[in-house]
């Protein structure tokens, strides 16, 4: 279930009195809205009615928002406003001594794109790796990437960046490299045919 | 065809040598070469890009993880034009082995007699399949023993019964295939797409999701390549491949050319039209350059 966090103005909040805010909701690029009521209130959070599965609002979607006070007319309703609520793609590393593969799947079609980046444990203000992977906003699609010349038995942090438009949000991962091979591997080969 | 391998030894060095795994595209099991030097040599094996990987062999099973190796078996074929003895052009195209399909080739040659010189075209010359030697009177008259000059391929293409420009005779792991190019010494420079590698392959399509009518609108296409050089400089090391079908419906994933060796992967893919349509796939940089674009059909069993 995504959290939304939405600053809104609303028209004529002074007097008379709120009797009921209308809240209404859509995913970005529909048509029709969905609408409900609720009463004045100090809290600064309210759960979108949850009484039937459309209208549970989907994780890592844009939403448009609006608020409208109500307080004996309908005023103008605010400006629209948009949000969305990243959560984490279940990423799968799979490390060498030198390499670590990194694959996870594309959470939505509003996301953009995927900045990923790396640095040491013990040094994280410093980034070592980074790489966008573009997603096309195709979904679903496995988001695949191979993080070379790191050192073995080393632990590294991973950030992944969902963007999807002028949204992203930040989701760190650890992975440890395995330890070097004792065994070391041939180099400069070549292949050829003929 | 010969396979041929070389290394530099690691330090320290093997105590029992090398394995040289390979297995020509779409086989499945690698068969296994033990050496002790830093050579290998694979004689007579059939025309077919081939992958694999060497290890160092440390004795009691301790091996080294292994290097990956790939290598697309482009070959030349050549094009020659005479006049018989009846005053007709004769093409005559040959190749040191037969390809596995047929082959379309045009261009054009200059005859010259009578210090006239003329341009002449020939138009998908068909090459056919397993040959290494065909002749075809192209027809025409060429009185004067004319002297044939500057001989020009402008456009050669197999023919795939199944899919068009994309290898796929056979539904799945199609086993072999080599590229021919033309009057050239070296394979040409790759241009960093999968798809210009002879080794680009559909190799099955599965359906995942079937409408209530029996028609499948979804399903997860595999593809493989090998890439036997790394691309000079890329803007990127991922390319995206797009399939896009006769409704502008796109799908895509994206594929790395950061490795020497074989590469899979799946693009699951929405479906419309019927299965059977004629699609395009085309790669990507990053940046959205278009490096390649073929036809294809879906690799369907029947």
């Amino acid at each position: 279930m995504a959290t939304f966090h939405i600053p809104v103005t609303c028209e004529n909040i002074i007097s008379p009195a709120s009797t009921n805010f209308r809240i209404r909701y859509r995913l970005m690029g529909d048509v029709a809205w969905t609408s409900f009521l609720v009463a004045p209130t100090s809290a600064t959070t309210i759960t979108i009615p949850q009484d039937s599965p459309t209208t549970v609002l989907d994780d890592n979607r844009i939403y448009d928002f609006q608020v409208q006070n109500i307080n004996g007319a309908d005023n103008p309703l605010s400006l629209i406003s948009q949000s969305i609520g990243f959560t984490a793609p279940e990423v799968t590393f799979s490390p060498t001594d030198t390499t670590v593969g990194v694959s996870f799947p594309n959470l939505s079609v509003d996301i953009d794109s995927y900045t990923l980046q790396v640095t040491t444990a013990i040094d994280p203000g410093t980034i070592i790796f980074t790489t966008p992977l573009p997603t096309g906003n195709v979904y679903p699609q496995t988001m695949t990437t191979l993080i070379e010349f790191l050192d073995p038995a080393s632990t590294y942090r991973v950030i992944l960046n969902p963007v999807a438009n002028q949204f992203t949000a930040q989701f760190v991962y650890a992975v440890t490299t395995l330890v070097d091979n004792p065994y070391p591997n041939v180099t400069s080969l070549t292949a050829t045919l003929s | 065809m010969e396979l041929s391998l070389a290394w530099v030894a690691p330090v320290p060095a093997p105590t029992c040598g090398y394995k040289a795994l390979y297995r020509a595209n779409g086989q499945t099991a690698y068969t296994e070469v033990s050496t002790s030097g830093t050579t290998a040599t694979i004689s007579s094996i059939p025309p077919a890009c081939y992958e694999g990987l060497v290890k160092s062999d440390f004795c009691s099973g301790n091996t080294a993880t292994g290097v990956p190796f790939g290598i697309n078996a482009y070959q030349p074929f050549y094009v020659d034009i005479t006049i018989n003895e009846s005053a007709e052009a004769v093409i005559e195209i040959t190749s040191d082995y037969g390809n596995p399909y047929d082959l379309l080739v045009s261009g054009s040659f200059v005859a010259t007699a009578n210090q006239q010189s003329n341009t002449y075209y020939f138009n998908d010359i068909t090459y056919p399949a397993g040959s290494t030697d065909y002749s075809e009177i192209l027809g025409g008259s060429y009185p004067g023993s004319p002297v044939i000059s500057d001989i020009t391929v402008t456009d050669f293409s197999p023919i795939f019964n199944e899919g068009q420009q994309l290898q796929q005779l056979d539904p799945v792991n199609t086993p072999e295939y080599f590229e021919f190019f033309w009057n050239e010494v070296s394979p040409p420079e790759w241009d960093g797409s999968p798809l210009s590698l002879p080794s680009f392959t559909l190799n099955q399509f599965t359906a995942t999701d079937i409408d209530t009518s029996g028609n499948t609108i979804a399903g997860a296409l595999n593809f493989s390549y090998i890439i036997s050089e790394l691309y000079d400089t890329p803007p990127s090391t991922l390319v995206e491949l797009i399939i896009t079908d006769d409704n502008y419906n796109t799908s895509s994933t994206f594929v790395s050319i950061a490795e020497v060796g074989l590469v899979t992967g799946t693009i699951n893919m929405a479906v419309t039209g019927t299965v059977q349509q004629t699609r395009q796939i085309s790669a990507y940089w990053l940046d959205t350059t278009l490096i390649d674009q073929r036809y294809f059909r879906l690799p369907i069993i029947s």
